[in-house]
């Protein structure tokens, strides 16, 4: 994004930290002692680069929420998008539209508020500290505009001036403004929000003066007729044929195996070799509850979303977040390779540690060289977090069901 | 959170493992003749899947059932997705507003049943289906609108236990599914099983799952089956044993034919 998209940027003096990048406008109005590290990770996001600026608003989001409440400092984050400029606020920090407060929709609690101002519904914005803004006689006469770096300063004042001028336009009757072009006085004090939806149902039908059809769909297989077992699918990821054999109770399983995956049942040698498409091979919980089928390779990490194989389509991602930031970005990768699920570390800053004896340990590192295979009932500890891998025994069907 | 899109919240009616619900002023632009629908909000970061979710949603409302909840619309704003469905002030089988006797239990499972089967002959898996997404009604009950986290989330999470979540919320997955089975007919007919088990007994299929911590539970549903309670009726117990039968090919073909029983047992005196 081009400073020229940028209006003036006039700095209030203050102790507090303001900082211009690229695309964003950073305000923290006042930095307590216990906050200094946050307000650097806050800075490292708004340097991070991301074209559009979904994937930092999303991580900014994430990261207010799993910070302690008492190290999270107030701050206002400006992101230019398009045509418009998101205003991502946290705190008690006031901003305020060509004059007004604006409301925020997230309100002042522990998230974070967001508005859409569109470029021709405001002229200005301020993100209002304690140190106020530079005398206007000062701002009239000195071409004052922080264009690019991180200074001290409690707010910032972001003004559009006319082209070719550096002064504020002279205030003027909202009849006058309205005639001269500018924008009205609604649209000056109005912020936009920026939503969209469809209608649905009955509201669509009236819409529409009809019924409203969604797209058609043959109706869902009963078990046992044909494409049963493919419909719906969602869960079970892309198809890998591997070869293998059929245990006696009938389920595809690991050739090299004493015993079937699925059911335990013990292997008879010799059997046919036959190609199908692999099954899931477990499951992984997380410590806080959450459940991924391994179908194919898992990026492990505090923001896997952005791992580049993730985001090729070659890896689905697993989160795993702490307060402390204990697992890093990319931390580990589960890969699928035949009938094995191997672990790897991806050089992360805390380790990854194995344990096959439960959460008592002994833990025992993995490196990124050698990938361990993991076995049915090993915990994961990645940092501060743990992961559980899981395959499935079936149980003895009990005398109701027979 | 005191709006979404242009609908201004009036309270909070619930949340769920990744959504909160909300009671919101209907804005003019719906054209319909009420003062307050719900509003869910979910909390999934990202709308990368919102075209699925409103094919889905699309579908849903353009059936137009008794038996299924009504939506109005579905939106994002800034970066989350929402949609709008009609208020159900008389609760859920999870909290319903006042007490049921069991013939309404079973009746409102009934109708749950015929809203999934009119789903499924129209090509749709609910994957939701729980005493929470049971509504009631005057006219009875409707089932709620189909889960959508899945067409939101890349790793295509099958289920969270959550923070908020119980660990004997896992119960209403069906087990096949962890084992790579798709999501179906055989699976909502499972969560109907657990539905009706929950609603009549108070209390789960699996007893060990009860304050299990998520590792645990885990590996005590994958190799357990269901135990239904003694305080069923012989009825009941037939058409829960039917719906979470291990063999998928064992439980009901179709949840109409799920419907079918569950008002037979209705019909019986005491039922």
């Amino acid at each position: 994004m081009s400073g020229r998209d940028w209006p003036r940027v006039l700095v209030h003096p203050g102790t507090g930290v303001v900082d211009r990048h690229g695309d964003t406008l950073l305000v923290v109005p006042a930095v307590p002692v216990a906050a200094g590290h946050r307000v650097r990770e806050l800075l490292d996001l708004c340097h991070r680069p991301d074209p559009t600026g979904r994937a930092r608003v999303d991580a900014l989001r994430a990261l207010v929420g799993l910070w302690p409440a008492a190290e999270v400092p107030g701050f206002a984050l400006l992101l230019r998008t398009g045509a418009a400029l998101r205003v991502l606020v946290h705190g008690p920090v006031p901003v305020l539209v060509d004059g007004r407060p604006v409301e925020q929709p997230g309100g002042r609690g522990a998230g974070v508020a967001e508005q859409v101002l569109e470029d021709g519904a405001w002229h200005e914005v301020t993100i209002a500290g304690d140190g106020g803004a530079p005398p206007q006689d000062v701002v009239d006469v000195l071409p004052l505009d922080l264009e690019a770096g991180t200074v001290l300063g409690s707010g910032a004042t972001l003004r559009r001036a006319p082209e070719g001028s550096a002064q504020r336009p002279p205030a003027v009757p909202v009849a006058v403004s309205a005639a001269s072009g500018l924008p009205t006085s609604t649209t000056q004090l109005r912020p936009a929000v920026q939503f969209r939806t469809v209608l649905l149902g009955e509201c669509a039908a009236r819409a529409s003066a009809g019924r409203p059809a969604g797209r058609r769909r043959p109706p869902l297989p009963v078990v046992g007729t044909p494409g049963e077992d493919a419909a719906g699918s969602g869960t079970t990821g892309p198809e890998v044929v591997v070869e293998g054999v059929r245990c006696p109770a009938g389920h595809f399983t690991d050739p090299e195996r004493s015993t079937c995956l699925r059911c335990g049942t013990p292997l008879p040698a010799g059997g046919q070799r036959v190609s199908l498409p692999r099954p899931p091979l477990g499951v992984v919980v997380t410590d806080g509850g959450t459940i991924y089928t391994v179908t194919g390779d898992l990026v492990i990490g505090r923001e896997a979303e952005q791992a580049p194989d993730v985001l090729a389509g070659w890896a689905r991602p697993l989160p795993l977040r702490d307060a402390a930031r204990s697992t890093s970005r990319v931390h580990a990768r589960l890969t699928v390779r035949g009938w094995q699920v191997l672990l790897s570390d991806e050089r992360s800053a805390n380790g990854t540690l194995v344990s096959r004896s439960g959460a008592a340990g002994p833990w025992l590192p993995v490196t990124p060289h050698a990938p361990l295979v993991l076995v049915h009932g090993d915990r994961v500890r990645l940092g501060k977090r743990q992961l559980l891998f899981d395959t499935w025994r079936e149980a003895v069907v009990p005398q109701a069901f027979r | 959170m005191d709006r979404v899109g242009d609908y201004v919240f009036l309270r909070e009616l619930g949340r769920g493992e990744h959504s909160h619900v909300y009671l919101a002023r209907t804005p003019r632009r719906l054209g319909i003749a009420t003062d307050a629908v719900a509003v869910k909000v979910l909390s999934l970061p990202g709308t990368d899947g919102f075209d699925a979710v409103v094919d889905d949603l699309t579908l849903f409302a353009g059936l137009g059932s008794p038996h299924l909840l009504p939506l109005y619309d579905v939106g994002t704003d800034a970066g989350v997705v929402f949609y709008a469905m009609r208020y159900q002030p008389l609760g859920s089988l999870s909290a319903p507003a006042q007490e049921l006797t069991r013939r309404e239990q079973l009746r409102a499972v009934a109708a749950a049943a015929r809203g999934a089967h009119e789903l499924h002959e129209a090509g749709l898996a609910h994957r939701g289906i729980g005493p929470a997404n049971v509504l009631l009604d005057r006219a009875g009950a409707v089932l709620a609108e189909p889960a959508v986290g899945h067409l939101l989330t890349h790793g295509h999470t099958l289920s969270g236990l959550g923070p908020r979540a119980q660990a004997g919320g896992l119960e209403l997955v069906d087990p096949l599914l962890m084992q790579g089975r798709p999501a179906g007919r055989a699976s909502d007919i499972w969560s109907l099983g657990v539905t009706l088990h929950l609603v009549l007994t108070g209390h789960g299929l699996f007893p060990a799952l009860v304050s299990a911590d998520p590792f645990t539970a885990v590996r005590i549903y994958l190799r357990s089956h269901p135990e239904p309670g003694e305080d069923l009726t012989d009825g009941e117990r037939a058409v829960v044993v039917t719906a979470v039968h291990p063999d998928p090919a064992r439980r009901y073909r179709t949840a109409g034919d799920l419907a079918d029983a569950v008002e037979d047992v209705a019909r019986r005196p005491g039922g």
